[in-house]
């Protein structure tokens, strides 16, 4: 991280001086606040007796060199109730820290920066651009397997970009940590605790492809990456696919994901079809399934397990663009749950939970 | 932590709905842009930094009047296709994604005028009847 954010400044440095525009510096920010209440077990740090504790929330700081030069720096902040996910995490992080040069349809930054994959990676923690409470958990997680962020270089192209049909290419690579849930079993094999660890991601290289369509708002994805992972004695070479359908129209959001990560001794599968409608310009209903399966690779024609089956419907209300309060009802079958991981083949638990949040942003 | 939450909020809460009014717009760019006109899709690329120069080589620098603004919404609606809410949803995707931040805003008709003046790649638009200064001029914008 020290060497990029070294490049960093030292690009920063030799950027044009302003000239036509006005040098400035642009704060934005956005917060999530929301109560939730679970039914069967904890789940994501959401409790059986509630809880307020729930949040997210960010500032941006944009210096604006020239309009090709711009420098990005966000904290970022995260609750998310009893979860152990959160325990130990700072009040407030640096979530990105990046130079960004535009030169024509090419964007190159480089720094602590996100993430592009899917719909939402991006977005993942700003409410206002996101249906519900948390983009898709089953293919977007949170703290396993995934990052929103990585520390590298990152470069977007846009193919054809004055044609009806046009590509949005992006490419990255760099290094990262996440935190990987794990379990711990007593003597007997029973699991006992759950416990988050961090996970060391290195040689990290992905991309991200969006086909624009000439009907506004609908565009199709594909992306792909690969990473090695080293935590403690573990080591491996992780291999990850994922395809991604978006429309978005005045009345109706449909969108479908599904992403299949091929790790040591697993495969793990997930995906989600979300439909939202927009009953007013204001009003929307949304309505979501979503799944996960597990197979293990450790013997040929391992069976393939359900590891997770949600549905989730939801109302929300767009006061405004900039603020927007939502209600959602989740009914989960598997294994997210926070309870100690229960061994995969054994039934899962049955877990629902409700949300009920307002996001706000400038 | 506290106290930058219920800042973010305060923020938010003083902010002014856009309104509802509707009022005709003109496009404006330098005198010295030698463009003569532009469609209704050049210009909407130009405002959503879709397009970064000028044929001449100069940088574009699109300059929008507030939400408030009834030319602003006509504009909007007439270039863009879309209401004041649905291009503001844009941007929040771009600058919460990190990839950009809107145009310059100015706070009224007098100070776009003025702005466009003072930078050669500057386009902006204001209230039909707006005076016009020298410096400026208007471009018409064809279907």
């Amino acid at each position: 991280m020290r060497n990029v954010i070294r490049i960093g400044l030292v690009l920063f440095a030799l950027a044009t001086p302003a000239a036509a525009q006005e040098t400035k510096l642009q704060v934005h920010g956005y917060l999530t606040q929301a109560y939730g209440a679970a039914h069967g077990g904890t789940f994501l740090g959401i409790p059986e007796g509630g809880t307020a504790d729930y949040r997210t929330a960010a500032l941006q700081l944009r210096y604006t060199m020239t309009p090709n030069d711009q420098f990005v720096w966000q904290f970022s902040h995260r609750r998310l109730g009893t979860s152990p996910i959160t325990v130990g995490e700072p009040e407030l992080k640096v979530d990105w820290l990046f130079y960004s040069r535009q030169m024509g349809n090419l964007d190159l930054r480089v720094g602590r920066l996100p993430i592009p994959a899917g719909i939402y990676n991006e977005v993942r923690d700003v409410g206002v651009l996101l249906p519900l409470f948390r983009a898709p958990y089953d293919f977007y997680l949170e703290g396993a397997f995934t990052s929103e962020t990585v520390d590298g270089l990152s470069a977007r192209y846009n193919l054809f970009a004055d044609a009806p049909w046009n590509v949005e290419l992006s490419v990255y690579g760099g290094r990262y940590d996440m935190t990987n849930r794990n379990t711990a079993y007593d003597t007997t094999g029973t699991p006992v605790a759950y416990l988050p660890e961090v996970v060391n991601v290195d040689n990290a290289l992905g991309t991200q492809l969006w086909l624009n369509t000439p009907v506004d708002g609908v565009r199709a994805g594909f992306g792909a990456s690969r990473l090695d992972a080293q935590s403690g004695d573990f080591k491996g070479k992780w291999t990850e696919l994922h395809g991604s359908f978006d429309a978005r129209t005045r009345w109706a959001t449909v969108q479908a994901e599904y992403r299949r990560f091929a790790i040591p001794d697993v495969n793990y599968t997930a995906g989600y079809v979300y439909a939202g409608l927009h009953a007013t310009q204001k009003l929307t209903l949304h309505g979501q399934m979503e799944f996960s399966d597990v197979q293990l690779t450790t013997a040929p024609g391992a069976p393939v397990f359900d590891f997770d089956r949600t549905k989730t419907f939801g109302a929300s209300y767009a006061f405004r663009a900039d603020l927007v309060v939502k209600g959602e009802y989740h009914s989960t079958n598997g294994h997210w749950s926070d309870a100690p991981l229960s061994p995969i083949g054994v039934a899962p638990a049955k877990v629902s939970y409700f949300l009920v949040s307002f996001s706000t942003s400038f | 932590m506290r106290f930058a939450i219920l800042s973010l909020v305060a923020f938010v809460a003083l902010g002014k709905p856009a309104a509802a009014q509707q009022g005709g717009y003109a496009v404006i760019v330098n005198e010295a842009n030698g463009v003569s006109t532009l469609s209704a899709e050049e210009v909407s690329k130009i405002f959503f930094k879709k397009t970064h120069r000028w044929t001449n080589g100069l940088d574009v620098v699109p300059v929008d009047l507030p939400e408030s603004a009834p030319a602003r919404e006509a504009f909007s609606a007439a270039v863009h296709g879309k209401s004041v809410g649905a291009v503001r949803a844009f941007w929040q995707q771009q600058i919460f994604s990190g990839r950009a931040v809107p145009p310059v805003e100015k706070p009224s008709d007098e100070q776009v005028v003025a702005f466009v003046r003072a930078t050669p790649g500057a386009i902006g638009y204001v209230s039909a009847g707006a005076p016009i200064s020298a410096g400026v001029r208007r471009v018409p914008i064809v279907r």
